[in-house]
């Protein structure tokens, strides 16, 4: 066991040395903090002395109108520079560096980046440049919001959820017609399952929301464009896709019955000329052929199918 | 080699692909000169919610003609369709002088948009059949279809109901769209 003597200066002792140790780091941290200024003084002033041959190779280097051949090399850039430290060389290293970093990263304004892009939109022709310029736009809002996002949530952590129905009103109102061209389009043209798939359940979605939110307009808008693509009452031959469209058409109605209101026409219309196909299919008479038929006096003998498909057809209309 | 084959083999028997949006004001008869074309007979249409779409065969040209609805609810839809338009065509009312303006102001704005940059123009001055209709000089004029600059027009008198300028009006397109390919 340690002695009073010792107890009290061992605690003495180390307050001390931890004073000495402390005024030490100070110390060694305060010639660091000198040794540093320095550096950055004659940076500084290296910099100051280099500046006008680097704006020369940023001319040389980038300028569109110099031919390739007539670009400043690294060792013409390091000549140029020769004595231009107080009469000394800058280390070798060091210019070096400064030109790869002039040779990859340009220096340019905003309003210039601004023109060139400008320019380039206008010149693009073909569909594949106008699809990457289009790609690198949207990479560059997605950057963009991520760090307006980021630095707005350390500000103020306000971000509320949507849970007022008008703004998912409003924003499905803005969002609709665009979404209704690109399905259609794509529906149209395209043949891969996995497309069609995606863009039938788009129109799916589309006329759900449209429906719930009792948008009139926009819901008779996409039910009559989805009918439209079943090819039921076109004379087009029909594909796998439209036999795809009339099943979500009918589904739709089972779904969202309550809420379709005028867009019932579009499906009440596809469900009768898909009756008048089955009835072809069973050879029966048409409406038109059985009700002439029975006006002379029921000429023609009444076929099961017949019998069935307007007893179908009836029960579809109420 | 082989495609440059392909591209006369193609010229010689294919049908190259054009595509067509057709719009216009409201009640200007675009279904009907849609199915005109399409059936050769009159339909008996309903104000177009949405779209209607149909290949058109005409000469060596497949026209896939997109009539979009005018109503000025669903006016916004039109820009919409925009990208990749080869030609537009544009149906008037030629007896619909109180909202010729309208049809001006329309077709400046479509025009002014980047992406129908390279589009053709085709307007159909509708309806000739009514007794007070404007002439095809009449509508050229109040539309400024004069003041287009860096566009390829045609202006064609008709009448959809019995099929008079539908095909003079195609006839230029076709013409005008092989010439450009």
């Amino acid at each position: 066991m340690a002695s009073p003597k010792h107890e009290w200066q061992n605690p003495l002792k180390s307050q001390e040395a931890l004073s000495r140790i402390s005024s030490t780091k100070a110390r060694k941290a305060r010639s660091r903090e000198r040794v540093a200024e320095r550096k950055r003084e004659r940076e500084s002033q290296r910099c100051c002395a280099a500046l006008p041959q680097v704006m020369m190779l940023q001319t040389s280097l980038h300028k569109p109108s110099i031919k390739d051949k007539d670009r400043m090399t690294k060792a013409q850039f390091i000549s140029n520079n020769r004595g231009i430290d107080g009469g000394k060389d800058l280390p070798q290293e060091y210019l070096e560096a400064l030109y790869d970093i002039v040779l990859k990263s340009p220096f340019s304004l905003q309003e210039d980046e601004d023109a060139r892009v400008r320019a380039e939109s206008q010149a693009a022709r073909s569909a594949a440049q106008k699809g990457e310029l289009f790609l690198r736009e949207a990479w560059k809002l997605v950057a963009k919001a991520e760090e307006t996002m980021a630095s707005e949530g350390e500000a103020r952590v306000s971000l509320r959820g949507a849970d007022v129905r008008q703004l998912a009103r409003t924003l499905f109102e803005a969002t609709c017609w665009p979404m209704l061209a690109s399905l259609s389009v794509v529906l149209e043209t395209q043949e891969e399952p996995e497309c069609i798939e995606l863009c039938i359940t788009g129109f799916q979605q589309c006329i759900r929301t449209a429906a719930r939110m009792h948008m009139d307009v926009e819901r008779d808008a996409i039910v009559s464009s989805l009918a439209k693509f079943t090819y039921l009452t076109t004379l087009k031959e029909m594909r796998q896709k439209n036999i795809e469209c009339i099943r979500v058409l009918m589904a739709i109605g089972i779904s969202e019955g309550n809420n379709l209101g005028s867009s019932w026409q579009y499906v009440l219309h596809c469900i009768s000329q898909l009756e008048r196909l089955q009835l072809l299919r069973t050879r029966a008479l048409q409406d038109f052929q059985f009700f002439a038929s029975r006006d002379k006096g029921g000429a023609a003998t009444p076929g099961d199918g017949r019998i069935n498909g307007t007893a179908r057809h009836r029960s579809y209309g109420t | 080699m082989g495609l440059a084959f392909t591209k006369i083999w193609q010229r010689m028997i294919g049908k190259q692909e054009m595509r067509i949006l057709m719009v216009g004001l409201d009640a200007a008869g675009k279904t009907t000169i849609l199915y005109k074309l399409k059936l050769g007979e009159v339909v008996t249409t309903i104000p177009t919610i949405g779209f209607n779409v149909e290949t058109v065969e005409y000469k060596n040209l497949s026209f896939t003609v997109w009539d979009v609805g005018g109503q000025d609810k669903i006016r916004p839809l039109w820009r919409h369709y925009y990208q990749g338009t080869n030609g537009l065509i544009y149906v008037v009312d030629s007896n619909d002088r109180d909202r010729i303006e309208d049809a001006r102001e329309e077709l400046n704005k479509m025009l002014n948009e980047d992406e129908m940059r390279d589009a053709v123009v085709l307007v159909f001055a509708n309806k000739q059949d009514l007794p007070n209709a404007m002439t095809a000089a009449e509508v050229t004029e109040k539309l400024g279809l004069h003041n287009l600059r860096h566009r390829q027009w045609f202006i064609q008198s008709a009448c959809a109901t019995t099929g008079d300028g539908l095909y003079e009006g195609l006839d230029w397109l076709s013409r005008t769209l092989s010439s450009k390919r």
